[in-house]
């Protein structure tokens, strides 16, 4: 009985990746070079600050709803747009929560949660949307690929993307 | 010993779901901690001492296994403390594990009270005038699982005697016990028929069936309940007020000692450790009249 317990946990804890809050966040961004491909990358969430459903701590750490001003970064080749953001937010200490796995075949990632503000926070059809050049796309983040001179927002929607 | 015991059954269901109902839709861990000392004392009170430590080594398990759970799965929380596989194990999802463990064993431990207190032949005197099927129902089931128990050790005594546990192995006798299940549980089906056959034809849940009973509403019933009501409806009002509100994501909600809060935990305080403030009163003024003698 102590064995198959030693043997699961084991097992599970070989399986999973443990790191420190230092090594986690220990990225550089790639330097921009002349010819290296470019995306544009912002974060936001004012709509939720007028929605009147988030707490006090909440509304401390958005700070007024831009959580990411509009920023350069590298993108490296067949970069996918949940590729750009896990590096961002590792970068620039940002907090994140992700859904599923982006590495299978079907790249199925959902994104609940930037900076503390979750799905269904302000309401059951809030959640969050990402518009690449102004424009919702037919493919989720995990599986819709990057093009030089891509503008991605994030932004927080309180009607299923409907009110963007 | 057993004042509390003495109530009228009305007052004491009264205080359970009161205690019960406050600590479930509460989510503040002080209360909860009140709730959970107070479920403690009254526990170890009735049960005299005896299986405590038992009992004490299962609900830290309980407690480890709840706690952990909750931030294995939700990543919310500003303090991270290490990274597992890309997402944080939070400090704030530790303290909300905790807590929700805390209600668990808080809620466990008021119910076990509960059966003890409250027998079900109580049950069927509360409900027999409204409705004698529910009282029925609700006097089975509360009898059942005791019943069970007790059930199942007299068959793995008998069963130890004709010799089927005679194996070396740890796993034969483990499977051999759910042998010994079986047979208990085919004999709490003949049981229950035979049982049910003899309540249908002694009457039980038929209307206007009286049974004998001793119990008067008397003013120290009376004095109880309304203590208990109104102290009810102090927490729900605190509560709606958001004198008790906490929030454990992103920040844990820092616990302020402010007039309408600490009114809240002393009311609640009271409210729980009362069966044993009533016991212990009653104890002390006993010895001091047989001291007189």
């Amino acid at each position: 009985m102590l064995f198959f317990i030693i043997l699961l946990s084991a097992v599970l804890i070989m399986g999973t990746e443990f790191q420190s809050v230092e090594e986690y966040y220990l990225t550089h961004a790639d330097e921009i070079t002349e010819d290296s491909d470019r995306v544009y990358f912002s974060i936001n969430c004012e709509k939720a600050l007028s929605s009147g459903k988030l707490s006090d701590a909440q509304l401390k750490e958005l700070n007024n709803g831009e959580i990411l001003k509009q920023k350069e970064y590298v993108l490296i080749e067949d970069e996918t747009v949940f590729d750009v953001l896990k590096r961002v937010c590792r970068f620039e200490k940002i907090h994140m929560e992700y859904q599923g796995a982006d590495k299978n075949i079907y790249n199925s990632v959902y994104v609940q949660g930037l900076n503390y503000l979750y799905e269904f926070d302000c309401g059951e059809l809030s959640g969050w949307v990402f518009l690449v050049n102004g424009k919702q796309t037919d493919l989720s983040c995990g599986k819709y690929k990057l093009k030089d001179g891509d503008k991605v927002e994030w932004v927080y929607s309180l009607e299923a993307g409907k009110d963007l | 010993m057993n004042r509390f015991l003495k109530t009228h059954p009305f007052t004491m269901l009264v205080y359970f779901l009161a205690v019960i109902g406050v600590s479930m839709f509460c989510n503040n861990p002080v209360l909860q901690l009140i709730s959970l000392l107070g479920a403690t004392a009254y526990a170890v009170w009735l049960s005299k001492g005896r299986g405590f430590l038992s009992q004490l080594l299962y609900f830290i398990t309980l407690f480890a296994l709840v706690a952990v759970t909750n931030p294995l799965f939700v990543h919310n929380g500003k303090t991270p403390l290490f990274f597992m596989n890309g997402n944080p194990v939070t400090l704030e999802a530790i303290i909300c594990g905790a807590s929700i463990a805390l209600m668990i064993i808080a809620t466990v431990l008021w119910f076990s009270c509960m059966t003890r207190v409250m027998t079900s032949d109580k049950f069927y005197f509360l409900f027999a005038k409204i409705s004698p099927k529910l009282a029925l129902v609700f006097s089975m089931a509360l009898n059942f699982v005791p019943r069970l128990k007790k059930s199942y050790k007299e068959t793995e005594k008998a069963h130890k005697t004709l010799g089927i546990y005679s194996t070396e192995s740890y796993f034969e006798r483990l499977f051999l016990k759910l042998k010994t299940m079986s047979s208990t549980v085919a004999q709490s089906a003949e049981n229950s028929i035979e049982t049910s056959a003899s309540m249908n034809a002694r009457g039980y849940g038929e209307k206007g069936r009286t049974s004998f009973e001793t119990v008067k509403f008397t003013f120290y019933d009376l004095v109880l309940l309304c203590f208990t009501v109104a102290v009810t409806i102090m927490e729900i009002i605190f509560m709606i007020n958001g004198a008790t509100a906490f929030e454990f994501y992103p920040t844990v909600t820092k616990i302020t000692l402010e007039v309408s809060s600490v009114t809240a935990y002393a009311g609640y305080f009271v409210l729980c450790f009362l069966p044993v403030i009533i016991e212990i009163t009653e104890s002390l003024r006993w010895k001091y009249f047989v001291s007189k003698i």
